[in-house]
């Protein structure tokens, strides 16, 4: 797994390269962790090179989410089919918006 | 032999080395020496032998040569003395003939006279003068049976007819000598006889007389044996090498000069080994007189057995038939060389000594610090690759500035690569242990709280359940559940948490204990059956409280009325379940919602439905779908599909112990990364087929 970020305005961008699976959730929660203490509000993960995302991966976002205590807002953009069909399957959407692409999340984030 | 020279130690093997080339060397040049020393003396020797024979053959010549002179001699004393001596007798005839010349004497009474007075006359050792007439008669002769005897025909003892010979002689040149054989007076063996004769012409007289040769022979003999004594004298003192002698013997085999068989007939020696006669073997030799003749014999002072060999060079001296021999032992000609190699040897093992303690004391230096280092080595083992005293090979770094000294100090290096990289593993193999033993509790703990005995409920006619969890290597938290929430209601569930290891087994039981407890506190506080999402709603919000680290389950939970067949079901994030009706099967669709333990509240829904008589419904965990391959594959919901949909009719656990090797067969062996768990029930109603 490679994790880059960038800023776009006020959104930190996360973009995620290969598996988010057991051996390497907890440095994608770290990096997440990282940007909230630091006082990101909005943060979009770009899933567009993401290959998988296990249970520990979910659960390193809801961990995020927990952090921001509210103040804040975690999403996702460019979820391949497979990976949407996993994160539908735990209601993950109701959490965590996803958009299709990473244009239509900055738009409707702004 | 192989093994115990490779357990030598190493100064041993370069001592074994150095020592062997040594005596090699000395060996090979010990016997070349030999080789070459005995070829000298044995040429010295034989040379040396040569001229003896040379020396000996011209002193036996010279000699033979005077005794020759010497016979010569005495026979013309002889010779001179007969004819003075017939001179004499001559001269008394030609008187009494002058006396019957001048008329004094008739010549019948002169003839008278000369007789008597020739008759008479004697002279040297009893010898005496005859005459003959020109018949050959013997007018005058001291023996009577000659006297007035036709000696014409007289042969002597060798068939020779004398007198016709003197007679034909003194014609010719008026006197001659002549031998001849004859029986000396008052002796029986005939002995050679010289005469002289003379013709006395006026009467036709044959004057002549003889002397016995053998008289010049005693001479001559009594001077070869004073030769030979000379001879027995001056060989008594020649040696060749140490017994090695010369010796003569003549062709009547007699021994004539030896050291110690002097006068012993040859015939009677036998020579050991041989077939023939030792003197036939020596006279067989001397036709080839250089060539040497070879021969056991025993030495002076060796008695009986003749074991010496013995090498003779003959020489045959014709004039007088000896055989002169020249003999010497092999063993001598090699006694010199023999005592150079003792004392080569001597010196050589003195050497190979010094060689020896001197290699010894070299090598050890040299391998000094060899043995330094594998006593270190075997104390660094000794200790466990624990801190050594390495003081020493510091030491030797110092010291030696060859490969020696490198070797050291690489080993003070390796030793504490070795120490670092020991304790570096005592630390992970503790974590290594550490992990094991919490993936061993975890595995416990998960295992503990399934119920694993099969049929589970054998008085039900209603179901038939199965479930079957298949645990990763890292214990993924899966977990499975049914119970009796009272007699007609089964409650069944199945769960995957989103964690792995000792805090996921925990959260799963934690969850799982949660499940039944709120079911029959539910149950009692409405007096009736809880729906699934009632259940699940509750437990929810309990998993959420003090859940830190956010962990999850995603639960499929349902309750089946075994009197109608009649489902409700809950799904909290779980994979959906199938239906599997006769040869066909469907999914049942549930509404998504966030597992348990995520968020505080959740609005569950419950869904229902029913299964008809042999219908079976089937619940599983992602291990399933997600299994992967060498290829990094998916197992997925086709394959799945697919084989439930040839099993839609099978009893529960053939199903799932079908499925649970279709994934196997797919995985083709690649390591299982998250539980397999599945549950199936059938549902029989009141009609179950026995």
């Amino acid at each position: 797994m490679h994790i880059t970020t960038n800023k776009e305005k006020n959104i930190r961008i996360i973009s995620v390269d290969g598996k988010i699976d057991s051996f390497t959730s907890k440095d994608f929660q770290d990096t997440l962790i990282k940007h909230i203490l630091d006082g990101e509000y909005s943060i979009l993960v770009d899933c567009s090179k993401l290959e998988y995302i296990s249970s520990s991966g979910i659960r390193a976002f809801y961990y995020a989410l927990r952090e921001l205590n509210s103040n804040g807002v975690i999403t996702l953009c460019s979820v391949n089919d497979d990976i949407l069909h996993i994160l539908e399957l735990v209601d993950f959407h109701s959490d965590f918006p996803i958009f299709n692409s990473i244009d239509e999340a900055i738009k409707e984030l702004k | 032999m192989k093994t115990a020279l490779r357990s030598l130690s190493f100064t041993r093997k370069m001592l074994l080395l150095i020592l062997v080339i040594l005596i090699c060397t000395t060996v090979a040049f010990m016997l070349l020496t030999q080789y070459e020393v005995e070829k000298i003396m044995w040429n010295t020797i034989t040379g040396s032998v040569h001229d003896m024979r040379k020396l000996i053959t011209l002193y036996v010549e010279n000699e033979y040569r005077s005794l020759l002179f010497h016979k010569e001699y005495a026979l013309n004393r002889y010779k001179e003395q007969l004819k003075n001596v017939t001179g004499l007798v001559i001269s008394d005839i030609e008187y009494y003939h002058a006396l019957y010349k001048n008329g004094i004497l008739s010549e019948q009474d002169a003839k008278t006279f000369a007789l008597g007075s020739v008759e008479n006359f004697r002279f040297g050792n009893n010898d005496y003068f005859y005459i003959y007439n020109t018949d050959l008669v013997a007018i005058s002769h001291p023996d009577p049976n000659i006297k007035g005897t036709d000696m014409t025909e007289y042969q002597d003892v060798k068939g020779n007819y004398p007198l016709k010979m003197i007679k034909d002689n003194v014609y010719k040149t008026g006197s001659c000598f002549e031998s001849f054989w004859y029986i000396r007076l008052d002796e029986t063996k005939p002995v050679e006889k010289l005469s002289y004769n003379s013709y006395f012409k006026p009467w036709n007289w044959i004057v002549g007389t003889g002397v016995y040769i053998d008289d010049i022979d005693k001479d001559i003999e009594s001077k070869r044996e004073e030769i030979l004594s000379e001879f027995r004298k001056t060989f008594s003192k020649i040696r060749i090498g140490e017994n090695g002698y010369f010796f003569i013997f003549n062709n009547n085999h007699i021994v004539l000069v030896h050291p110690t068989m002097e006068g012993v007939d040859f015939a009677d020696v036998d020579e050991p080994g041989m077939g023939i006669d030792h003197w036939e073997n020596l006279v067989e030799a001397a036709k080839n007189p250089d060539i040497p003749y070879i021969y056991l014999w025993d030495k002076p002072g060796y008695d009986g057995n003749a074991k010496f060999k013995k090498i003779a060079y003959v020489d045959f001296f014709e004039p007088l038939d000896w055989y002169i021999v020249s003999a010497f032992y092999i063993d001598e000609m090699k006694e010199p060389s023999r005592r150079i190699f003792k004392r080569e040897l001597l010196i050589t093992l003195a050497a190979l000594l010094i060689a020896s303690i001197v290699t010894f004391f070299v090598v050890h230096r040299f391998t000094k610090p060899v043995k330094t280092l594998t006593a270190h080595a075997r104390q660094l083992t000794e200790n466990n690759f624990g801190i050594t005293d390495s003081a020493e090979l510091t030491h030797l770094t110092r010291s030696s500035h060859d490969e020696m000294g490198h070797l050291a100090g690489t080993f003070i290096n390796m030793e504490r690569t070795l120490q670092q990289y020991i304790t570096d593993l005592k630390l992970t193999t503790a974590a290594n242990e550490k992990i094991r033993s919490e993936l061993r509790i975890a595995h416990e703990i998960q295992m503990s709280m399934l119920p694993q005995n099969f049929p589970a409920f054998p008085d039900r006619n209603e179901i038939d359940i199965y479930a079957l969890l298949e645990p990763a290597k890292e214990v993924g938290g899966d977990l499975y559940d049914f119970f009796f929430i009272d007699d007609d209601h089964l409650c069944f569930l199945i769960g995957d948490v989103s964690d792995k290891g000792v805090p996921a087994a925990l959260f799963m039981a934690r969850s799982k204990s949660l499940i039944r407890a709120t079911s029959m506190l539910l149950k009692r506080e409405q007096s009736g059956i809880p729906s699934p999402s009632e259940i699940i709603s509750e437990v929810n919000t309990e998993l959420y409280r003090d859940n830190e680290h956010c962990m999850f389950v995603t639960l499929l939970l349902g309750i089946l009325n075994v009197n109608n067949g009649h489902i409700s079901l809950t799904s909290a994030g779980h994979n959906l379940p199938y239906l599997l009706k006769k040869d066909q099967i469907e999914l049942v669709e549930l509404p998504h919602k966030t597992p348990l333990g995520l968020r505080k509240k959740v609005e569950y829904t419950s869904e229902n439905l029913k299964l008809l008589d042999h219908q079976s419904i089937f619940l599983y965990t992602d291990g399933i779908t997600e299994a992967s391959n060498t290829k990094d594959e998916l197992f997925g919901e086709i394959k799945l599909e697919k084989t439930l949909r040839t099993q839609s009719n099978s009893p529960p656990s053939e199903i799932l112990k079908l499925i649970i090797k279709e994934v196997h067969k797919f995985a083709e062996g690649t390591a299982q990364s998250d539980d397999i768990t599945m549950l199936a029930i059938q549902y029989f109603g009141n009609n179950r087929e026995e």
